[in-house]
């Protein structure tokens, strides 16, 4: 599989500028979590660490408090 | 109306919260922030700060040095007032073990309340502030969940005690409590930005972390050699020099738009190199070196209140690392002097947050 970290980035901003977020605001976030999104793009190969972080942050925004 | 100072270097503590109530209390404030000196006995201030402020929601936490104005002290008590005229909303919590997911997320919960949509707090309108413990090592899990759950961003300091590091203590509303943190979440009445200023080039030089211990912020290898080997390699200087460039040259994630978080060292551990934050496996993180603090901040400074058309006060959370180099270049009063005509209250750090745990900057709230 590949393409899914780039997917749920992708994702990930989109839920986050619905609620004004800044760019470079989750961008920094990730990048002091350990994922770089310019890393990945739709051929990259997928970290399941990585695809896992992710949808917690996912998971996490959508939760809430 | 602009936020209000106040300093006493009364070593007293009834004494000193005495005085900076007399200068605050001239209307009764909606919140007072205050930086303590860890002379003072933590819960003897909290007291006297609470007792002095009753109507007040008072928080604040020890220091490495406080800053008031113009002025970079050690062994006092500064403190600022936020008043009706200034704040929509204000709300206040204490997290007696921010290691505790669900104490993080409850705090949080609890200080939404002060949102105009306590489960979507609009970011353009609301700011937090996180105080925490300098020593517990928990503030990466801390603005991990602030900044997975919200938008709003928060600004802060971890707590300082002059350079022992061994014990810090955060307040809020008569307690002093060590190992905690206290979230604030406001609504100002007027804009505000923050300013996250840092003064490095970043350099050409990657290292690649390969081997970490993320909980004891240890990096074991740069791309695949021991650490303190390879950063010293990157520097091009022994590794028996390595640590007196630590301050000079630490490590910096950067974004796309070159701007660094910077990742500072703290000490060798055999090879292994031990940072004041976590270092997470497989980041590159560029060198930088060192640029001229008091012109950096100046600039950034200047640039922050022209985009925000107006400065009513500003709270600053600055690095330890930069006071230490500021007083050892004789800089104090020139980096002082940047905040001449602004109310300006904060302390010197044991790390600052801002989307993340930070180093070695000033990190801001500016109220317009």
């Amino acid at each position: 599989m590949a393409g899914k970290v780039h997917e749920l980035i992708e994702e990930l901003v989109k839920l986050r500028s619905a609620g004004s977020g800044s760019d470079h605001f989750l961008r920094a976030h990730l990048m002091l979590n350990g994922i770089d999104p310019n890393e990945f793009d739709e051929a990259s190969a997928d970290d399941p660490d990585v695809v896992a972080q992710l949808q917690k942050m996912i998971d996490d925004f959508k939760r809430k408090g | 109306m602009a936020m209000k100072t106040a300093y006493s270097e009364h070593k007293d503590e009834k004494a000193a919260a005495a005085e900076i109530a007399d200068t605050l209390n001239f209307k009764v404030p909606t919140a007072v922030l205050f930086f303590a000196s860890s002379a003072y006995d933590p819960q003897a201030i909290a007291k006297a700060v609470g007792d002095a402020l009753p109507m007040t929601t008072t928080l604040g936490c020890t220091t490495a040095g406080e800053l008031v104005d113009r002025r970079m002290l050690s062994g006092s008590l500064v403190a600022c007032g936020l008043y009706d005229d200034d704040l929509e909303a204000c709300q206040a919590s204490l997290i007696a073990d921010p290691a505790d997911e669900q104490a993080r997320r409850k705090a949080f919960a609890a200080i939404a309340s002060a949102a105009d949509d306590p489960l979507a707090p609009d970011p353009s309108r609301h700011v937090g502030i996180v105080l925490q413990d300098g020593m517990l090592g928990t503030e990466e899990a801390m603005m991990n969940t602030l900044s997975s759950i919200s938008n709003v961003p928060f600004v802060g300091g971890s707590a300082g005690d002059d350079r022992a590091f061994e014990h810090t203590h955060v307040f809020l509303n008569g307690q002093a409590m060590e190992g905690g943190a206290v979230l604030l979440m406001l609504r100002p009445k007027r804009p505000f930005a923050i300013l996250k200023t840092q003064s490095f080039d970043v350099q050409d030089r990657v290292l690649t972390a390969t081997e970490v211990d993320e909980a004891s912020r240890t990096v074991i290898a740069f791309d695949g050699k021991p650490a303190a080997e390879a950063y010293a390699d990157a520097l091009g200087v022994a590794v028996s020099d390595l640590e007196e460039n630590f301050m000079r040259h630490p490590l910096g994630l950067v974004m796309a738009d070159g701007e660094p978080y910077v990742r500072s060292p703290q000490q060798l551990r055999g090879s292994d190199v031990v940072f004041y934050c976590q270092v997470k496996q497989g980041v590159r993180m560029n060198v930088l070196s060192s640029r001229d603090i008091v012109a950096d901040t100046r600039r950034d400074l200047e640039r922050s209140i022209a985009e925000l058309g107006s400065c009513s006060g500003i709270i600053n959370f600055h690095c330890i690392l930069r006071t230490v180099e500021l007083l050892a270049k004789g800089q104090s009063e020139a980096y002082g002097d940047l905040f001449s005509g602004y109310p300006t209250l904060g302390f010197s750090t044991y790390g600052e947050s801002y989307i993340g745990h930070i180093n070695q900057t000033s990190t801001m709230l500016i109220l317009g």
